[in-house]
């Protein structure tokens, strides 16, 4: 009998086939981790975003090449981290756009607009937010390849080999990535590990 | 030994473990008790990163890629239609190319031979030109006997010899 198959390369296979709806189904179940993946590699959310719009018309535009047996999301991380760095590439050439840059149609209004999360948290998570701050800060420091291979570490759905592909390395070059990126992370972040912020937290 | 750190290293490092994963894990920290302190500091950079804040997205994001998605098909369409369009208009062109070249070389081939045959021509009336008069009809009379006044005379020395 044969393996059944991947949720994720079924829905692939009707997109091959022209179906926006499995589509829509998959940018639905992906755009926050692909989204959080290029803003952590880019540091600019609106930026992140418009990568990430990318990666997914890259999806649909290139589905015929996606073969049913490797894992959908090492083959979309692997195209979100190439469109990633591309972008670092062209703003290394180009400065960016400002977030505050008119809408092309209506001048009145910003070009994008997003939800202020910020004010809807009560005053007692000013700390934990600070906390939050920190660990970014450390995350975003370390040099990309790392902060890569740390991040794609973290989801479960990902193998050490998978990571390694994504990343154009070997599995014992990306172990050695991770273990590096988190050393430093330790190092970085010391003072709060020991208190125990984080694991007093669910 | 490193073996077993090895893998150690690789179970912390993911945030969620399958059950036999953590039965793994509780056995190799069972087996090695002084992994423990390492282990704790790794969930707790586990937990700390599982707090990194998330990028804010649209509301519309998934409206917007379905509509790049078209767009983009749209304009593929588009891009594909000219491209043939513009194929069938143009096939001709290589075809007519072709027959230019050849034509131009021909032209230039004959152009050549022509200048050739010209440069021939002008030399021959220079020649010509060179002869101030032609002699007189009387003068072809003696001809052979003036043209064997130039010729050795070796067979009368051989006569000669003989009669010696």
């Amino acid at each position: 009998m044969a393996a059944p198959l991947d949720p994720d390369a079924a829905l692939m296979l009707r997109v091959q086939q022209g179906d926006r709806e499995a589509f829509a189904e998959l940018v639905e179940r992906y755009q926050r981790p692909v989204i959080n993946f290029v803003y952590r590699l880019i540091h600019d959310p609106t930026e992140a975003e418009d990568v990430a719009q990318t990666v997914f018309v890259q999806v649909y535009r290139f589905a015929d090449r996606y073969a049913v047996s490797a894992k959908f999301s090492s083959w979309l991380f692997t195209i979100a981290r190439n469109l990633a760095l591309n972008e670092i590439r062209r703003r290394s050439r180009r400065p960016a756009d400002s977030l505050e840059a008119p809408h092309p149609e209506r001048s009145d209004e910003p070009l994008r607009q997003f939800e202020d999360r910020r004010n809807a948290a009560p005053a007692e998570n000013l700390l934990e937010r600070e906390l939050e701050q920190k660990i970014a800060e450390a995350v975003d420091a370390l040099p990309e390849a790392q902060r890569s291979a740390v991040l794609l570490c973290r989801r479960e759905d990902l193998s050490y080999e998978e990571i390694a592909s994504i990343l154009g390395t070997s599995v014992s070059a990306t172990k050695s990535l991770i273990y590096r990126g988190r050393e430093t992370l330790k190092q970085r972040l010391k003072q709060y590990l020991k208190t125990g912020e984080w694991t007093l937290k669910p | 030994m490193n073996e077993s750190a090895d893998r150690f290293r690789e179970l912390s490092w993911r945030d969620r473990l399958t059950a036999r994963e953590q039965a793994e894990l509780s056995q190799l920290l069972a087996a090695r008790p002084e992994l423990a302190a390492e282990r704790e500091i790794e969930a707790a950079l586990n937990a700390a990163l599982r707090r990194l804040p998330d990028a804010p997205i649209a509301n519309n994001f998934t409206a917007r890629v379905l509509a790049a998605v078209e767009v983009e098909a749209a304009a593929r369409g588009r891009m594909a239609r000219p491209a043939g369009a513009a194929f069938w208009r143009w096939r001709w062109l290589p075809k007519f190319a072709f027959v230019a070249v050849l034509l131009w070389g021909g032209l230039v081939i004959w152009e050549q031979a022509r200048e050739a045959r010209r440069a021939d021509l002008i030399e021959s009336v220079a020649t010509v030109a060179g002869v101030s008069a032609m002699p007189g009809v009387e003068m072809l009379q003696d001809f052979e006997a003036i043209q064997a006044l130039g010729r050795p005379l070796r067979a009368d020395e051989e006569l000669l010899a003989l009669l010696q």
